[in-house]
């Protein structure tokens, strides 16, 4: 999982759902994958970013050697060829192969394997089905005349 | 229109992965027919929802999207997202993956931001218990029968999508889905005008037992702040 990822999922348990961002995310095994460096693509996501949170979540995974984030974005961030640098590498490198994405509210632990998080809530927990499963009966007699 | 090779995947695949079959290349064949389309979006986020074996959005990845997109896919069957992987990785592409419900945990970061949206959903009708018995957030467990279970009409999956469009799509955005005839078409079409969306054929092809439709689905104006 990419830290880009991170920065876009938040807890699903219903009582969270209003605000329960962002989760904390650990690591037990990190990857670095080669991909080529995409200046527009960095600065394309920076606009959507929430970049204290990923600041957050990388300086707690970053190992020695790693390029380091500013603790805010340079007010050039946008064209900085250094900072752009850094940030690809911090959302779209960085892989977090084995870990956990836990939520500071309920507690609840997605657990992240062969750098795929598990963010299934299962009946069986006891946890409300999602809402739109919706029935309509009005469209019923439709149809037949379609080819 | 010169081909674009089919995406390699690892044979064979797991059980409970839908194999590549003819709704997957008519959709190929449509995102090839789409290509310029997509490309003038310019899209920042593409997702596919149920991957499967990944070859869609693997697809999509290596001949469709311009650069600078970012992929990602989600399916409830985590061996899907592990073959998904894999198919991406023997390809050279970047897809992310989330082993979730269509895109719940996305909400509201990704509140209409989601530029394109790839959807093979499972759409054959089928009753309700063999509908639950593929969900695990409704106690089933999720094996292949999650890749076609689709309850009343088959649409019981794909209605959840449709209906939550206006809060994953773009401005601009896109949604591919596969129908089938028995998904009663134009009655989805009515219903998502009636919700400022537009749905349009860009193929159809009869498959040995069923009409298949790829549809693409857009906006009707720019959405209500």
């Amino acid at each position: 999982m990419k830290l880009l990822t991170h920065n876009l999922l938040q807890c699903i348990v219903p009582a969270c759902r209003k605000h329960h961002y962002p989760l904390k995310v650990t690591a037990s095994l990190l990857n670095v994958e080669e991909n080529p460096f995409d200046a527009i693509f960095a600065s394309r996501m920076l606009e959507r970013l929430e970049y204290n949170i990923l600041l957050e979540a990388y300086n707690s995974l970053r190992q020695d050697g790693q390029p380091e984030l500013p603790p805010a974005v340079p007010e050039d961030g946008a064209s900085n060829e250094v900072f752009l640098q850094s940030l690809f590498f911090a959302i779209n490198c960085l892989d977090v192969v084995e870990g956990a994405m836990t939520c500071s509210s309920c507690g609840r632990i997605y657990p992240i394997h062969n750098s795929i998080p598990n963010m299934i809530v299962r009946a069986i927990e006891g946890e409300q089905p999602p809402q739109s499963i919706e029935k309509e009966q009005e469209d019923e007699e439709e149809e037949e005349s379609e080819n | 229109m010169t081909r674009c090779p089919i995406p390699e995947y690892v044979r064979p695949l797991p059980e409970s992965v839908y194999p590549p079959s003819e709704d997957t290349f008519l959709f190929m064949d449509a995102l090839e027919k789409e290509r310029n389309h997509i490309q003038t979006l310019n899209p920042l986020f593409a997702c596919e929802i149920g991957c499967g074996s990944g070859l869609i959005v693997s697809f999509f990845a290596k001949h469709i999207a311009p650069q600078s997109c970012f992929c990602f896919a989600t399916d409830i069957n985590d061996e899907c997202l592990l073959t998904t992987k894999s198919t991406s990785k023997i390809n050279k592409v970047c897809v992310d993956t989330i082993c979730c419900d269509l895109l719940t945990p996305f909400l509201p970061r990704l509140y209409r931001s989601i530029d394109v949206i790839l959807f093979n959903p499972p759409y054959v009708p089928t009753d309700e218990v063999e509908l639950m018995n593929s969900q695990p957030f409704l106690g089933g467990t999720e094996g292949i029968a999650s890749s076609w279970a689709g309850g009343r009409d088959g649409m019981e999956v794909t209605n959840r999508v449709l209906n939550d469009l206006d809060m994953y799509l773009s401005e601009n955005g896109v949604a591919y889905v596969i129908l089938l005839q028995a998904n009663k078409p134009k009655t989805i079409t009515q219903k998502l005008k009636a919700r400022g969306f537009k749905l349009t054929v860009v193929l159809k092809r009869s498959s040995q037992l069923e009409l298949l439709y790829l549809v693409k689905i857009v906006r009707l104006k720019p959405p209500h702040p």
